[in-house]
């Protein structure tokens, strides 16, 4: 299997590289997806290989097969994300070989959004919870290295099933505030970083041109866990220009059963030497209290567009344990 | 000697501003003038209502000289960017603006469309326009 997906890597690489009909001018272009006769649903999908290597384990995987449609008429506006999250898995730990598959089909968002008028819309559903940057666009091909920064994986859940009400207004700056209700259990909540059957959160965030910035607050609880509530604040930022850019996220996590704080953070430079050819560097630092962990690390990386809807990644993460330090590969589509 | 070199200086001054191509951004409905920033919100749809008219946003085809002055003046974004853009917007459930191929496409589309928006060079635009936002090469 791992020579089969090693195959499947090279040969869907090679296939989009050396063919480049399908960006070409003739109506379709690789990234924006197909509209389904003249009706008001457009379809796309994308998919994600990754490799990692560290002095733990080495690992081939397929991940994120996903296929979504969307569409809008007048006021209303929907989106269904269904998704096999890790359909093939090979992983050699020091000699030990193992193998998964998981066929599950999981529904990654599934919701509606209405417009009440130009300043207030609502949304009812699953969605990715609206915190931050990184989380709003967190599939592989979207984002700027295949690892994730741990702010946006321990702080908050991925994911909020419930409803939401955003107000914005935009002039010479936009200004938007949202607040996300959850209060049952959330749909296809195995697959959520946290098993949430509560969580409520407030959102802030201002625009200037190129600059963001964002306060996000609220609190959660888990399914099957202790009783206790999770609050959590994260502040983020986010400046662009057409060469560079910064990226932010800082998060705490305070658990009132445990009287413990926990806290992860980045900084992120990317620099596009062309819009083909892009350097990242990141910087992180967190504090897990349960595990008396307290870390920083840095994060290289490379990617190779050919076109901003394919991607080829490499990165290399540095930590002070040298054994921690790993190796990721991947490549990822957005159709 | 100096008088020579100032007549230069205001020929040469004079001919840039008799190059300098103005367009506005326009509509048949009763919208009012808008700042840059709204302007780049309707394009990026991130603002689909104002004063209760639903906003369709129009573009020229991507080689025509209005739609690079606007991306460059109004957008600010390069070509890579709005790509960029564009495709997280498939993502999220977005669609870029609608595309007209002239301009006499995007004036029939304004004129019989209610709440479209889109922008012209100056001199196509007709009396009965709304003009929302002006600007200059």
């Amino acid at each position: 299997m791992r020579k089969k997906l090693r195959f499947l890597f090279v040969f869907v690489l090679s296939l989009f590289i050396e063919n480049g009909t399908l960006s070409a001018d003739d109506g379709y272009q690789l990234g924006e997806g197909v509209q389904v006769g003249s009706l008001p649903l457009y379809v796309g999908g994308y998919f994600s290989l990754d490799y990692t290597n560290n002095e733990s384990y080495e690992q081939y995987r397929l991940d994120d097969l996903s296929l979504l449609g969307y569409g809008s008429y007048e006021k209303f506006s929907y989106l269904a994300e269904v998704e096999y999250k890790e359909l093939y898995l090979y992983r050699d730990e020091n000699g030990t070989i193992s193998e998964s598959s998981d066929h599950q089909l999981q529904i990654e968002r599934l919701y509606g959004d209405y417009a009440f008028n130009e300043h207030v819309s609502g949304r009812v559903g699953k969605y990715n919870t609206p915190v931050g940057f990184w989380n709003l666009v967190p599939i592989n091909v979207l984002r700027e290295t295949t690892s994730s920064p741990l702010v946006t994986e321990i702080i908050y859940p991925e994911y909020t099933t419930g409803a939401a009400l955003s107000y914005s207004t935009i002039g010479d700056a936009s200004f938007r505030a949202d607040v996300m209700l959850q209060f049952t259990e959330g749909i296809s909540e195995t697959y959520n970083n946290y098993n949430t059957d509560e969580h409520v959160g407030l959102g802030l965030s201002y625009g200037l041109d190129d600059l963001v910035l964002k306060a996000n607050a609220g609190y959660f609880n888990l399914h099957d866990g202790p009783d206790e509530r999770l609050y959590y604040g994260v502040l983020s930022f986010n400046y662009e220009k057409e060469d560079y850019q910064f990226l932010s996220e800082v998060g705490w996590r305070y658990s009132d059963r445990l009287q413990q704080t926990n806290y992860a953070g980045y900084l992120q430079g990317l620099y596009r030497l062309t819009p083909q050819h892009i350097g990242i560097v990141r910087l992180e630092r967190y504090a897990d209290r349960s595990t008396r962990v307290e870390e920083g690390f840095g994060v290289l990386g490379y990617t190779y567009r050919p076109w901003y809807s394919m991607a080829l990644k490499s990165e290399y993460s540095v930590h002070s344990d040298a054994d921690l330090n790993t190796f990721i590969l991947s490549f990822s589509v957005l159709f | 000697m100096k008088q020579l070199g100032m007549v230069l200086l205001a020929l040469v001054i004079s001919a840039s501003h008799l190059s300098a191509q103005e367009y506005a951004v326009v509509s048949f409905s009763p919208l009012p003038s808008l700042k840059r920033f709204q302007v780049k919100a309707i394009f990026l749809k991130k603002m689909t209502y104002l004063d209760g008219v639903h906003l369709i946003a129009v573009n020229l085809p991507p080689d025509h000289n209005a739609r690079k002055s606007f991306e460059k003046s109004c957008l600010q974004m390069g070509r890579s960017r709005l790509r960029e853009y564009w495709t997280k917007a498939h993502y999220l459930g977005h669609r870029p603006p609608l595309r007209k191929d002239s301009l006499e496409s995007v004036q029939r589309f304004l004129n019989t469309v209610e709440g479209t928006v889109s922008y012209l060079p100056i001199e196509e635009v007709a009396q009965s326009m709304n003009i929302l936002y002006r600007w200059s090469d």
